[in-house]
């Protein structure tokens, strides 16, 4: 061991600060979050009834607890303590005033939730016990405050009582009913303490009810993984890890079991959810509460044999309607992501018991026999090449872009129409591209999400080891899903590159792009595939690029960040589904809803998924479902597309 | 002297077992022995008699393959070698066959010195063999087993159904055995003698690397205990969804097998039907006691299920058929030589 310097006094004190800078580093993420979505409730807001309505609440009892604080402090019960001066003057007509808004806030808060909850009545959003039982306080709370303050200004009749609008409302009140300053002063007390134990159930219900997000939401805010959302968290040393997903409720992660108890059960999720929407026996909100109902059952029951999850509090069938589109989370004000848990009982499911629905099987064994989820033999893969003399890189070669085309265009009819009209469309811009060829290989997007991490993590190094082996500027894929799982998981396994997907890359290129007229597709709306949009925040470059080729767009109620899944991601294009709960059908009526006459996507998927629908409701001639570059190769003139072929 | 011990592996299971072994073969002064013999990495691993010793190196219990049940070879081996020592080196399943077969048979394997290794499972053949060929390394899916011998194996849906809800991988009935499951096996394996005599006899002391820590045996134990509880809910799983196909008696099984007129071929390759075959009587209807004697001795092989042309689920079915018939008893086949046939022994 080598000993260094005695340190300085000076060393010391910068070490110390490194120490606190570090920390403050650390911290600022969640102390942004803390601000702006556990005090700022920006995710609330989106919705604006019940963004005031829960604003009015939330300022409302905020402004009310620090109130009575300083109210106790006036009482002198913690000095010596602590001395706090009450306010005297104007600071304490302001009080008066600002406390009674807070109370008028309140009261408006708890009726606009008692109409939302009896009347307008949204989705998802059930009423139970614990929900009248949270209003009913809060609205107790200011009315009997109100009353306590009226029996006060009528038993002393100050000067400055009309800076109390609510309470000397109520006096006026009061003086029309009868009541005398002398019996006004008698009934106080009564009221006084009512309202004071009032305040004491409201402190003491917090664990109990509904009320603890009060503590456990900004908790699970601040606390939530950092890990971006689009990429699953990463099984470290998969062969030493004694459990592999989640299979007891014990064994899901301290933060999921927080999220769990946060969740109020606002409905959000499941009015977002497409599963759900579509009538499938699935809702993100309800798997929450169930796992919470579990967690508190196991946890009043003591040690005991635990249970497995599916079957008993789960259905068997419950982690397996999810498209892990994301829309749950990307609503949730509390940020809790069931999404995370859903792949957690997958794992489990496949990687342990072997206990799944059979397609899930055939899928992932044809992932493992021929490398790609179809099943088609692995040595079709450069076929879709045929006649258009795509470069493939050896090792060791040099390209300025990498083509990634990924399974869908490899393998699938449909979309090797896509993969080829989007060869031309580079080959038309000049651009220096080449294709990994029989080297490439799935990118277990589908076997991760599916719960298979093991054989994801093998595709991944397969493909990190091929793609170390040749030299490019940066990689385009085909596929949204290929896109995400390359740009945001290979980092895991330490394969980092510039990633983009072909909309991106085409919209940084776009001066070049001939500028069209396509009037031959009628109205044209755009379909935001999951893992391009929500997962990666790219709304804007399709849309750049359909303008650029002078279709007529007309978007969908659901779009951008709203989008609506189409019902393909999360392996669910392998599983079967109820004819009258697929997800596609839906879809597909919010498109012919706004009278488009071609959907336009950007994804192999989502492009399947909405070829299946238009022909199973027999549409086929009103509507069609086309690929952004298909649209684009169609502009390219006929000189340009003689010189690529 | 202590029953458990511990290898050191160094990072090579499969070595270090190769040389434990060798030091045991000298030890107990063998004539030679019964291997599962890895001479490719396709699908092959044929239980084979060896008497040079060099031939260990070749011997590979932990390739997730099962193509034949080795104990069947062993009373013939017996009676080639009548007054030798020697050893043989068993999965589970094919040791718990063993001990049956001994009482249809009258054989002592007295002489025999067995050990069994835990099971990670088998692949179907044909599976295997796709697998093989994709796989770069030559001998990948032997690594790959191990490398998940921490959890009990992983991905359960490819093995062999017989594997799949079969109850007991763990080995722990022969004279030695050596345990993986839930275990580091990269750094350490299990030796368990099966009494303190014979751990003596064999000096475990001197060819081990140690006394096995508490700690290790917990963890094996805490995996076992899941896995097999998790076989159970596959099993009860598999038999609900057969619903009423799953033949619930002996009786209505003989009715079964009528369909299945000449063919014999899952008794054909039944180590138990190797050393006690079930007799017809003139209408081609087996008779229920010799079917009763073969159901209470099945190991869970699962060799039945690979022969049958009609790809029944033997595994499951005969295994549902010998609990009903087992209901009432305390019986558990291959855990013991000591313990009689709960019903009468052949004629």
């Amino acid at each position: 061991m080598t000993t260094g310097p005695v340190p300085t006094g000076r060393a010391r004190l910068e070490a110390t600060l490194a120490t606190v800078a570090d920390a403050l580093r650390r911290s600022r993420l969640p102390a942004r979050d803390f601000f702006v979505h556990a005090v700022g409730q920006q995710r609330i807001l989106r919705d604006a009834y019940a963004g005031v309505m829960h604003a009015l609440i939330f300022w409302g009892v905020t402004i009310q607890i620090v109130g009575t604080a300083l109210n106790l402090m006036q009482m002198q019960l913690f000095i010596p303590l602590v001395e706090l001066p009450f306010p005297r003057g104007a600071a304490y007509l302001s009080y008066e005033l600002l406390m009674d808004l807070a109370g008028i806030a309140i009261l408006a808060g708890v009726g606009m939730a008692a109409f939302r909850r009896g009347v307008l009545r949204p989705s998802g959003l059930d009423t139970g016990p614990g929900d009248v039982y949270a209003l009913l306080l809060l609205a107790l709370l200011p009315m009997v405050g109100f009353t306590v303050e009226a029996l006060r200004l009528v038993a002393v009749d100050p000067a400055w009582a009309e800076w109390s609008p609510a309470g000397n409302a109520g006096a006026t009140v009061l003086r029309s009913l009868g009541i005398t300053p002398d019996l006004a002063a008698r009934i106080h007390p009564a009221f006084y303490w009512t309202h004071m134990l009032l305040g004491l159930l409201f402190v003491a219900s917090i664990p109990f009810s509904k009320l603890r997000h009060l503590v456990l939401g900004p908790l699970n805010i601040i606390r939530r993984s950092r890990r971006q959302e689009s990429a699953l968290s990463f099984i470290e040393e998969i062969e030493t890890a004694e459990l592999l997903g989640v299979g007891q409720i014990c064994e899901f992660a301290p933060e999921q079991l927080l999220s769990f108890e946060a969740c109020v059960r606002c409905g959000r999720c499941e009015r977002n959810c497409p599963a759900a929407l579509s009538g499938m026996p699935f809702s993100p909100c309800q798997l929450v509460h169930a796992l919470r109902d579990c967690a508190e059952t196991k946890l009043l029951g003591g040690n005991g044999e635990d249970q497995e999850l599916l079957g008993t509090a789960l259905a068997e069938e419950a982690p397996w309607a999810c498209t892990t589109c994301g829309a749950c989370l990307a609503g949730c004000p509390l940020f809790i992501n069931p999404v995370d848990d859903i792949i957690d009982l997958r794992r489990y499911q496949v990687l342990t018991t072997g206990r799944m629905p059979s397609a899930v099987g055939a899928t992932l064994r044809n992932l493992e026999q021929q490398g790609n989820p179809w099943g088609m033999p692995a040595a079709g893969r450069t076929a879709w090449t045929e006649g258009l003399d795509v470069r493939v890189l050896g090792p060791g070669e040099e390209t300025d872009v990498l083509l990634f085309p990924g399974c869908a265009a490899a393998f699938d009819d449909r979309n090797q129409k896509v993969i080829r009209a989007l060869v031309r469309l580079l080959k038309a811009e000049g651009v220096d591209f080449a294709i990994l060829g029989a080297g490439e290989g799935c990118c277990g997007e589908t076997a991760r999400r599916l719960g298979h991490e093991y054989l994801f993590q093998v595709f991944a190094e397969e493909n990190i080891e091929m793609l170390n082996a040749v030299r490019f500027q940066r990689i385009v894929t085909q596929c949204p899903h290929c896109f995400n799982t390359l740009k945001h998981e290979y980092p895991q396994l330490g394969g980092v590159w510039p990633v983009q997907h072909y909309s991106e890359y085409l919209g940084e290129k776009l001066p070049a792009l001939q500028e069209g007229n396509a009037n031959g597709h009628g109205r044209v709306t755009y379909h935001d595939p999951c893992y391009l949009g929500r997962y990666n925040g790219q709304y804007d470059a399709p849309r750049m690029l359909l303008d650029r080729a002078g279709v007529e767009q007309v978007e969908m109620e659901r779009h951008g960040q709203n989008s609506f899944c189409c019902g393909g991601g999360g392996g669910q294009m392998w599983l079967e589904t109820e004819a009258d709960e697929r997800i596609n059908l839906r879809r597909l009526e919010q498109a012919t809803a706004v009278e488009a006459t071609t959907i336009a996507t950007a994804c192999p998927y989502c492009l399947l998924m909405f070829d299946d629908a238009i022909r199973s409701q027999g549409l086929g001639d009103s509507v069609t479902v086309l690929d952004v570059a298909e649209i684009l190769a169609a502009q390219l003139t006929d000189e340009q597309s003689r010189a690529t072929s | 002297m202590k029953v458990n011990w511990m290898l050191e592996t160094g990072g090579d299971p499969l070595e270090r077992l190769h040389t434990f072994l060798d030091a045991i073969w000298e030890e107990a002064e063998l004539a030679g022995m019964l291997l599962p013999l890895s001479e490719t990495a396709g699908p092959e691993l044929k239980p084979r008699f060896v008497s040079e010793r060099q031939m260990l190196a070749e011997a590979n219990p932990f390739k997730p393959l099962m193509t034949e049940n080795a104990a069947r070879v062993v009373p013939l081996l017996l009676k080639e070698h009548r007054g030798e020592r020697l050893g043989a080196l068993l999965r589970p399943c094919e040791m718990r066959a063993l001990v049956e077969m001994s009482k249809h048979n009258g054989f002592r394997p007295d002489d025999l010195l067995t050990i069994s290794v835990d099971c990670l499972a088998t692949f179907p053949a044909d599976e295997y063999a796709w697998r093989a060929d994709r796989a770069r390394a030559t001998d990948s899916l032997t690594e790959e087993a191990l490398l998940f011998a921490r959890q009990g194996g992983i991905v359960p849906y490819r093995y062999r159904s017989a594997c799949q809800i079969c109850l007991s991988p763990e080995a722990k009935v022969a004279d030695l055995n050596i345990g993986v499951l839930g275990l580091p096996v990269r750094r350490q394996l299990l030796v368990r003698a099966r009494d303190e005599a014979m751990a003596e006899q064999l000096r475990l002391d001197v060819h081990t690397d140690g006394e096995a820590p508490a700690q290790l045996l917990a963890q094996h134990e805490r995996v076992v205990g899941k896995l097999e509880l998790r076989r159970r809910q596959a099993r009860d799983r598999i038999c609900a969804n057969m619903g009423s196909l799953l033949p619930q008696s002996v009786d209505e099984l003989i009715v079964r097998f009528e369909a299945c007129a000449e063919c014999q071929r899952c008794m054909e390759v039944c180590p138990i039907c190797s050393v006690d075959f079930p007799h017809q009587d003139q209408r081609g209807r087996y008779l229920r006691e010799d079917l009763c004697r073969w159901l209470v001795s099945c190991a869970g092989c699962g060799m039945c299920e690979q022969a049958c042309p009609q790809g029944q689920p033997l595994c499951a079915i005969l295994g549902h058929v010998r609990e009903q018939l087992l209901a009432e008893t305390e019986y558990e086949p291959g855990r013991s030589p000591a313990e009689p046939l709960p019903v009468g022994m052949p004629a």
